[in-house]
């Protein structure tokens, strides 16, 4: 029975008791693959769409994060029917003129691209909009719940 | 670039650039809600993603934050940030009006929008004068929540690795307890460009 706290970048498996979250999350995805069988889970804390290449942190990136979780899962004896569900993307500034404009949807977009290739059920997602949300996850009883400040708790 | 060419020196310079632009946005912002703002303490510094975030504490610890972007010659983002009593004390006094009793509408989002604007407008001139390199920055703009989502866009665009670079001034006006931080990130390939201007190239 754990609290996984998934940072900027950072990924996390959990079994049955055990809660993922990801905190504060703007531009940033927070994304969780749901073991359809067994009772575990992996979450992401991705930040960008695209890693170039780059593969020092493998959660960090849309098109790297997919294929990473489901390895993570596969090592830990997951029956590999996966689902998933995400939420986050959204755009804090309202500004027209900074590389910040639109992040949040390219993440967003290329994470559903790389759900699609790899073939993994999108069951729902809550993203956009121009406000922060944390995301949490409960293992056992597989409730996902976007939390936010001034428009309550959600479940997706 | 990779950060870890940066060294104590570099750091050293780019804190002597935040202070001169600090230096710089607290005189503007004194006289202009005519009180004693002081500068505490200015810092750049390799920071990691999650520092970056918790600026406050938590990442989910609700804040006020206008932000500018800088482009032309150099990419990066100006960032002021209060916690929300410390953001309606500044609005109420440019405001007249008892903080206690400000909503974040949008009068108080606009007079915090002006405060921000004011400070990181000052700070980026000093900036420019100073390594004579062109800063175009953009319109403020202003919101109220979580302090990990206003930062994460930025902190996303501006890392190296797991670091980002962060030149971070503390302001606090002491008579009313107003704490604030303003937070300066530029993309990587205009750190390196900033450096250059002002002989210190990596």
């Amino acid at each position: 029975m754990a609290e996984y706290f998934c940072g900027m970048g950072e990924w996390a498996v959990g079994q049955a008791g055990d809660i993922l979250c990801a905190r504060g999350l703007g531009s940033c995805l927070g994304l969780v693959l749901i073991d359809n069988k067994k009772r575990m889970a992996a979450m992401a804390h991705v930040m960008l769409p695209s890693s170039n290449g780059k593969v020092d942190m493998p959660a960090k990136y849309a098109d790297t994060a997919v294929v990473y979780l489901l390895e993570q899962l596969k090592k830990n004896g997951s029956s590999m029917n996966i689902s998933c569900k995400m939420a986050g993307g959204s755009k804090m500034f309202n500004v027209s003129e900074s590389s910040l404009l639109d992040i949040g949807r390219r993440n967003a977009e290329a994470l559903e691209n790389s759900l699609k290739e790899n073939g993994i059920q999108l069951l729902n997602k809550d993203i956009g909009g121009s406000f922060a949300r944390t995301v949490i996850f409960d293992v056992m009883k597989r409730k996902f719940l976007v939390r936010t400040i001034g428009r309550g708790e959600v479940e997706i | 670039m990779g950060y870890e060419k940066l060294e104590a020196d570099h750091l050293d310079a780019l804190k002597e650039l935040g202070n001169i632009g600090a230096g710089n946005a607290v005189t503007a912002l004194s006289s202009f809600l005519n009180t004693e703002i002081n500068m505490e303490v200015v810092e750049a510094k390799l920071a990691t993603f999650n520092e970056a975030a918790n600026i406050f504490g938590s990442p989910e610890k609700e804040v006020a934050a206008v932000y500018l972007s800088i482009s032309g010659n150099l990419k990066g983002h100006v960032l002021y940030l209060w916690p929300v009593q410390s953001a309606k004390a500044i609005a109420g006094m440019l405001m007249g009006m008892n903080p206690d009793e400000l909503e974040f509408d949008e009068m108080t989002m606009s007079a915090i929008s002006e405060i921000g604007n004011i400070m990181s407008g000052s700070y980026i001139t000093a900036l420019s004068s100073f390594t004579g390199m062109t800063f175009d920055i953009s319109p403020p703009a202003v919101a109220v929540d979580m302090n990990g989502a206003l930062l994460d866009g930025i902190i996303s665009l501006t890392a190296v690795g797991d670091r980002v670079l962060i030149i971070q001034t503390s302001m606090v006006a002491y008579g009313v307890r107003i704490a604030g931080v303003l937070a300066v990130l530029f993309e990587p390939d205009s750190l390196l460009k900033l450096l250059e201007s002002i002989g210190m190239g990596v």
